[in-house]
């Protein structure tokens, strides 16, 4: 009888938590809200933060965060292995990143926001701006982190200014250090 | 000869990076100012992330090699590069507005500033901007993706990295 009460008890311990998340679940399901607000929601995130995410991964980007671009006149042997892996990663990604998105605006965000947001952004304004916002991560000029990225003048400057400052500069040392770090 | 081939070398690269990156268009400064507004208002809290983590990084370096010397290190970071590295945002802020304008053209802007005028539009955008700095999201991604996704997206990456290097668009280490 000993020996079993730990088992029953850790039976009813499982039950407990089975009812607990399926409480959970249902609570959740219930602030979400209808099938439609997270189709609006996903519609959103799909044009921006999820695709922000998600080309923010792409070899244009890769190469953007370093300050360049790439090549037109790339192999296509090499272009094609290269656009193959791009693929892979965003079909594993987008799906993904969409829900999740999705799902946090729909937490935070009211039914009536979600749903001005969704009819700004099947306007052409606001697809372009979707894309334009996508699209800064790709161009190696409007891509931030290229800013935020080893400059060889930059560290020159720096170093001068912190030797006339009395200080010295660590080897092989690179300044802004870089982001992606 | 070999600084002739230098200069040589450097006014070709200027020529061919030129040409990958058109530079925009005139912008109207007025459209340009009205962009810029939009999108320093954006981006002002991801500087603000990425200041403090040169700050860390540089005080970190520069401490190893100036022992003792943390707070004269933090201090010149303040003094010195802190304002630098705004002037160099500054300077990004204001090319990312002029691509923006180009690309959205005067419609947009007015648009764009109409719906982040509306109380939905500026809940969005707060909303978008704790999302930059909140890690649940990437979490939820990854959880999502699950043990072997998340192991089949760096194996992609991996991929595309190595494709890259072996094309030539990256050296080695990166």
């Amino acid at each position: 009888m000993m020996k079993r009460l730990p088992i029953i008890a850790r039976l009813l311990a499982c039950v407990a938590a089975g009812m607990a998340a399926m409480m959970a679940v249902a609570a959740d399901t219930e602030t979400r809200g209808a099938p439609q607000l997270l189709a609006q929601a996903k519609e959103i995130v799909a044009l921006n933060q999820a695709s922000v995410f998600v080309q923010a991964m792409s070899p244009a980007a890769a190469l953007a965060g370093k300050g360049r671009s790439l090549p037109a006149d790339l192999d296509p042997a090499a272009k094609a292995a290269i656009d193959r892996a791009a693929a892979r990663i965003r079909d594993l990604t987008e799906p993904v990143a969409i829900n999740v998105f999705a799902e946090k605006l729909v937490d935070d965000l009211s039914a009536e926001d979600i749903g001005a947001i969704a009819a700004f952004m099947r306007t052409d304004d606001g697809k372009a701006i979707a894309t334009a916002f996508g699209q800064m991560a790709e161009n190696p000029v409007t891509n931030l982190n290229a800013a935020f990225s080893p400059d060889p003048d930059f560290t020159k400057e720096i170093a001068a200014l912190a030797a006339q400052a009395g200080l010295k500069t660590p080897k092989n040392w690179e300044f802004p250090a870089s982001s992606e770090k | 000869m070999t600084s002739k081939a230098s200069i040589y070398g450097f006014v070709l690269v200027c020529i061919l990076h030129m040409g990958a990156v058109p530079a925009p268009a005139e912008v109207d400064p007025a459209l340009q100012a009205r962009a810029e507004a939009l999108l320093r208002s954006s981006a002002e809290r991801n500087l603000a992330r990425k200041i403090e983590r040169q700050r860390d990084s540089f005080i970190a370096a520069y401490a190893k090699a100036n022992k003792g010397e943390r707070q004269r290190v933090a201090a010149f970071f303040d003094a010195e590069v802190e304002p630098r590295l705004r002037q160099r945002w500054e300077i990004w802020l204001s090319t990312a507005a002029g691509h923006f304008v180009e690309r959205v053209g005067p419609s947009g802007i007015a648009s764009y500033e109409q719906f982040i005028a509306t109380p939905a539009g500026q809940r969005y955008r707060e909303w978008g901007r704790e999302l930059a700095s909140d890690d649940t999201v990437k979490l939820g991604i990854l959880s999502e993706l699950g043990l072997n996704g998340a192991f089949d997206v760096i194996s992609a990456r991996k991929e595309m990295l190595a494709a890259m290097h072996q094309a030539g668009l990256m050296e080695e280490g990166e």
